[in-house]
């Protein structure tokens, strides 16, 4: 299992210092961010549409037992067999003890943070069945031995240059284009999804009234995965079953355009159990996974509990600017950015010990960014104040007290300002103490303020 | 045992919900989807919006030809071709076969699996076959019309690899199959469904894609790159 990392702090201290990175995730981030806003600009009806999808979360989360059990009746009639876990060891060796029955040694995978979270692979590697990861994205990290560093594009802190050593290094073939090193992969796997045994898939939305598991995807390799393997095991944490397919329909309305910008993804999936008889394709055995993972103790949670509205689009990474400073390995977790620090400080308080709350300015774009209405800020503030009372706050109790009061009272935050203004007009010269690499590079990039010392010529026109 | 698990978790979420009830926002419904009153043409620039080809066909003559010509522009030596009715109707396989272009057709009944290598599970047959073939051809049981959308429903004799597979995917469509969007989709989905007999249905827009090396959009990252729909302005 995939727990978060104490050492945080000093991988976003590294990633905040690396000027290559920083240039890479501006750009994405950017280009991830305009997708959405020019898909929203031509969506007059966006705030209706947020509307709807926080109301079909949120009555998911009301019926949240039943409909699982609904989930349940509906697919097991249809012949799947649905398995629930408490933990990341019980979901792993649920999905290793079918793999290794039914002699499966290879298994292909569609993209799912769930399984991530799971460290499922590494599992099944345990037990001598390889996970071939499938999604380009997530293909290329597994061979270059990383871990995704967004939720929507896994690789996008590597360059067609870094892909193309990769794919020399470890396919033994050149490419040099986008084309050609997409053809690389496509080839690569072909055989794979072929020869597999298993296709293992995450679930974006469950469907209770039609026991249907529905996936989107533009690439095609989870409709690969399963079709061509004899058993399809589809894994989701128990918060994504809606209830009927007019839900589901509100949640389609958000999620295409506030993940990738797109009306429709390529493909979207309704997969109601294995084959029937007389089909050609298609799994023999279809075995959903239901995994809690602390999920169930958040629903009681009056403030965390809106968490589990989250439909993974990743529009709070794309807006957030720590994860556009740091990039997504920073957070040394599986899942990034806003939601990630909510994840890790609410499923795994003592390991995280509030330490991706803290990192966070409260801009608030991802509560502006997020489809369902989650109210990151809130959310996070609710951790640091947790992170505070079990002793676990990063500021000594003075320094916290002091900026407390300078924050609450404008004549104080005033008097505070001009005086650090008064030291360092351009509010640069704090970069140079030491330890604050990553401010430094930050200032380095950024222009200059304008500003005037309260007392200059000039001070108080133009701009502020 | 996962029974035990799942009554623990049952029970958990029981619990949570009488300690925290969850208050549902208030929300303004949906406007009803509108019934789709469009043509072919309509239909096919849809299509063709949504990054796929598109050519509407006057007669089962003029869509036979359409099909003969497609597999000649692209090279086609072998064709995967679904066991639908309509494909049956209107000859398309046998006018294939007479153009030169082999013909495999989806098998029901069980996979005659080989194993690939003793220790692992047989390889599926349907899905070796249609990786060999140059062209899949399929016939879709709804198209939404804002999105230029097919809608496949696997069964019998609808292999889902024959959509997957080959590099080039054709599929019939009929504007009597059209819908506006995809809400439209979801009460026939219902009613699908409602019949127990589905394993699955699949909402195809466009060729295959991905953007995964630097956001560069390069088309058929597994899926067929190239989409093909012949638009029947007749029935089918």
């Amino acid at each position: 299992m995939n727990g978060p990392s104490p050492d945080f702090p000093s991988r976003a201290a590294r990633a905040a210092g690396d000027p290559d990175l920083r240039r890479v995730m501006r750009r994405a981030v950017a280009h991830l961010a305009g997708l959405r806003t020019r898909a929203l600009a031509a969506m007059p009806d966006a705030e209706d549409r947020r509307d709807r999808a926080a109301a079909a979360r949120a009555r998911a989360l009301a019926a949240l037992p039943d409909l699982l059990e609904g989930l349940t009746a509906r697919l097991t009639e249809a012949g799947a067999t649905v398995h629930f876990a408490r933990d990341a060891t019980e979901a792993n060796a649920i999905i290793g003890r079918l793999a290794v029955s039914r002699g499966v040694r290879l298994a292909v995978k569609g993209k799912s943070m769930v399984t991530e979270e799971l460290g499922l692979n590494a599992h099944l590697q345990s037990l001598g069945v390889t996970a071939r990861e499938t999604d380009l994205g997530e293909y290329i990290v597994q061979l270059a031995g990383q871990s995704p560093s967004h939720i929507i594009s896994p690789a996008l802190h590597l360059s067609r240059e870094d892909v193309a050593r990769l794919f020399e290094e470890k396919l033994g073939k050149r490419g040099e284009t986008h084309e050609e090193l997409t053809r690389l992969a496509r080839e690569a796997l072909r055989e794979d999804f072929l020869a597999a045994g298993m296709g293992i898939t995450g679930v974006n939305a469950a469907v209770a009234s039609a026991g249907a598991v529905v996936l989107v995807e533009n690439e095609g390799n989870i409709r690969l995965s399963a079709a061509c393997p004899r058993i399809h095991v589809a894994v989701m944490t128990l918060e994504k079953v809606v209830a009927d397919l007019a839900d589901l329909a509100d949640l389609l309305a958000v999620l295409p355009p506030f993940a990738t910008g797109q009306g429709l993804p390529g493909s979207l999936s309704f997969f109601l159990g294995p084959r029937r008889p007389g089909e050609a394709d298609g799994p023999e055995e279809f075995h959903l996974v239901v995994l809690d993972n602390g999920r169930s103790r958040l629903l009681a949670d009056p403030v965390l509990s809106q968490i589990l509205r989250c439909i993974r689009c990743g529009a709070c990474l794309n807006v957030c600017p720590v994860y556009a400073a740091v990039g997504g390995h920073a957070y040394a977790y599986t899942y990034p950015g806003p939601i990630g620090a909510m994840l890790a400080g609410a499923l795994r308080p003592a390991e995280d010990q509030g330490r991706r709350a803290f990192a966070c300015t409260l801009c608030g774009a991802c509560a502006q960014a997020c489809p369902v209405r989650i109210d990151h800020p809130a959310v996070l503030l609710e951790l640091r104040r947790r992170a505070g009372a079990a002793g676990r706050s990063p500021l000594p109790d003075a320094l916290a007290a002091a900026c407390a009061l300078a924050l609450g009272h404008p004549l104080a935050y005033g008097a505070a300002v001009s005086a650090l203004r008064r030291l360092d007009p351009g509010l640069n010269r704090l970069a140079r103490l030491p330890g604050l690499k990553g401010l430094r590079t930050y200032l380095g990039q950024r222009e200059g303020t304008g500003l005037k010392t309260p007392l200059e010529p000039g001070a108080g026109q133009g701009r502020p | 045992m996962t029974s035990d698990s799942r009554d623990f978790i049952l029970s958990n979420l029981r619990a949570a919900l009488a300690a925290n009830p969850v208050r549902v926002p208030e929300a303004r419904p949906r406007a009803a989807s509108p019934p789709w009153s469009g043509s072919a043409q309509d239909l096919a620039r849809a299509f063709e919006a949504a990054g796929a080809s598109a050519r509407v066909c006057a007669s089962p003559q003029d869509l036979a030809r359409e099909l003969v010509r497609v597999a000649r522009e692209h090279g086609a030596a072998r064709a995967a071709v679904w066991g639908h009715p309509a494909i049956a109707g209107l000859g398309l396989d046998r006018e294939l076969e007479q153009a030169g272009v082999a013909v495999v057709r989806a098998s029901g009944g069980p996979d005659r699996a080989r194993a690939c290598r003793p220790s692992w599970p047989g390889e599926n047959l349907s899905c070796r076959e249609a990786a060999g073939a140059d062209l899949g051809l399929c016939v879709a049981d709804a198209v939404l019309a804002a999105s230029g959308t097919l809608v496949l429903r696997s069964g019998p004799g609808r292999p889902r690899s024959h959509a997957l597979l080959p590099p080039v995917f054709v599929a019939l469509a009929s504007p009597a199959t059209a819908l506006a969007d995809l809400d439209g989709l979801m009460p026939v989905l219902d009613g699908w469904i409602g019949e127990k007999a589905l394993s699955g249905v699949f909402c195809v827009t466009g060729p295959s894609a991905t953007g995964d090396i630097e956001f560069v959009l390069v088309r058929g990252a597994h899926g067929p790159p190239t989409v093909v729909v012949l638009v029947a302005d007749f029935p089918l």
